[in-house]
């Protein structure tokens, strides 16, 4: 028998022997990964956020953390020292690009040490967006490194819908606690923490936060407590920034001059590919009105599940 | 998703997770947490793009390619080494066969993951040339190149063992 041959009839004959411990668990875990997938997908066509996608989402927060006016408190000391003015004046890509990489290291806790930046500014647009921006970096302190990302997109009004919670689900997301809040000024806020494998809830933990506006801007923040995510193996207990602190950034003052450098989109005259009611699953969990951007203390109390 | 389309999903994917796993066992050399995680995502994908998925003339065939491509991106993100378990499921084995089986599976552990997976595809699956082109983007000539490649660096790890071990 050719070498090939014996090649084949071993393969068959070892792949034959594996069988999932638990089938039922891995279509569940499949499951909860696309509706996840969904979920992600749906921020990414509405929001246009595709440039983030190497930093998952996911979702488990604890409700303390959603609430209290630190939120503020941290957001100014973290911006405090940034030179981006407001200033609709048009600068290079390049400029931007620099800029917006500052703008996320300005909202990283004070005391560690950022690596592997990279940032991108003026990707080809689409028929959401002029422009996709986003900026990635690794952060450490003394509890280890993880990666923190950003991306920023504009959309012609009405042509995005903010996502919402998953729901409450507890063989899906059994880990995810998710909150939605109204803020200040018009707009909506979602903070999710939790896991890339939501289902297993446990490994690499997928924290994100979108802040949607009227005028069609979103900002995306997205973390992991680990370098990358996917099987990249867990450096940390948690991300770099608390659930607080994720949504301080969300709101900070940092990203708006930033956000006046991308031209609003025309409509689409077709319509918009996959403009749908958003979040896959999602059915949303609304918590309380969040103050607009930097300008009150965070008070939301967002339901929480999980 | 609609209630019929999750459904019909759920039937596809209860089906096709074990012939999955399998596929996902062998790429992953025997690695039994990343086989579950190659199939997660797989069905994962699946998921998202169901109706389309549905719609198409082999579902089936449609996932192991999904399963095939997530492998080879998992590869390229991943910088830390595979960890197989050089253990088979229990009581499925004889002693002769499990030995054999461990040998092979070392023996795809130490393949690239492109090499591996045209293994899998050409020798498991039962694909032809064109048909693991297809999945793997490449070529037809760079599957010829491939797997033999693949196969003689299968035997130089092997040495002329297999067939010895086949008949013990």
């Amino acid at each position: 028998m050719p070498f090939e041959d014996h090649v084949a009839q071993t393969l068959r004959d070892t792949g034959e022997q594996f069988t999932p411990a638990n089938l039922t668990e891995l279509v569940t875990a499949g499951v909860a990964d696309g509706r996840k997938r969904r979920r992600r997908r749906n921020v990414a066509v509405l929001g246009g956020s595709a440039a983030l996608a190497l930093i998952a989402v996911g979702g488990a927060l604890a409700p303390s953390l959603l609430g209290g006016s630190p939120t503020r408190q941290q957001a100014q000391a973290a911006t405090g020292g940034m030179s981006l003015t407001a200033s609709a004046k048009p600068v290079s890509n390049a400029e931007n690009a620099r800029q917006l990489l500052s703008g996320l290291e300005s909202i990283l806790p004070k005391g560690g040490t950022v690596s592997g930046p990279h940032s991108d500014w003026g990707t080809p647009k689409t028929v959401y967006s002029n422009i996709m921006a986003s900026a990635l970096v690794v952060y450490k302190d003394d509890k280890g490194p993880g990666a923190v990302a950003v991306s920023l997109t504009k959309y012609a009004p009405g042509t995005y819908k903010a996502p919402t919670c998953p729901p409450v689900d507890p063989v899906h997301f059994p880990d995810d606690v998710c909150h939605q809040y109204d803020v200040e000024g018009g707009g909506t806020l979602v903070v999710d923490l939790g896991y890339e494998y939501s289902s297993r809830g446990s490994g690499t933990k997928a924290w994100t936060a979108w802040l949607f506006r009227p005028d069609g801007s979103l900002i995306e923040l997205a973390e992991n407590n680990a370098v990358s995510e996917k099987d990249s193996p867990v450096t940390r207990q948690d991300p770099p920034l608390t659930g607080e602190q994720l949504k301080a950034a969300a709101l900070s003052d940092v990203w708006q001059p930033l956000l006046d450098q991308i031209k609003t989109p025309k409509v689409y005259k077709g319509g918009v590919p996959g403009l749908h009611t958003p979040a896959g699953p999602g059915t949303g969990t609304p918590g309380g009105a969040v103050p607009g951007t930097g300008t009150g203390t965070g008070t939301g109390s967002g339901a929480s599940h999980g | 998703m609609r209630a019929d389309d999750e459904r019909d999903y759920l039937e596809f994917a209860t089906a096709r997770a074990g012939a999955l796993y399998r596929s996902a066992s062998l790429l992953s050399s025997g690695d039994p947490h990343l086989a579950e995680d190659l199939v997660q995502e797989t069905l994962g994908r699946m998921y998202v793009h169901w109706r389309r998925v549905a719609a198409a003339d082999n579902p089936a065939a449609y996932a192991h390619t999904v399963l095939v491509r997530v492998f080879l991106s998992h590869r390229r993100k991943r910088s830390t080494a595979e960890h197989p378990t050089g253990q088979l499921p229990e009581g499925v084995a004889t002693e002769g066969d499990a030995t054999l089986r461990l040998a092979l599976l070392d023996a795809l552990a130490r393949l690239r993951p492109r090499d591996r997976a045209v293994l899998v595809l050409r020798y498991w699956e039962d694909r032809s040339i064109e048909e693991t082109a297809h999945a793997l983007r490449i070529s037809a000539g760079a599957v010829r190149t491939q797997s033999s490649r693949a196969l003689g660096r299968l035997r130089a790890v092997l040495g002329d063992s297999l067939p010895d071990l086949a008949r013990s």
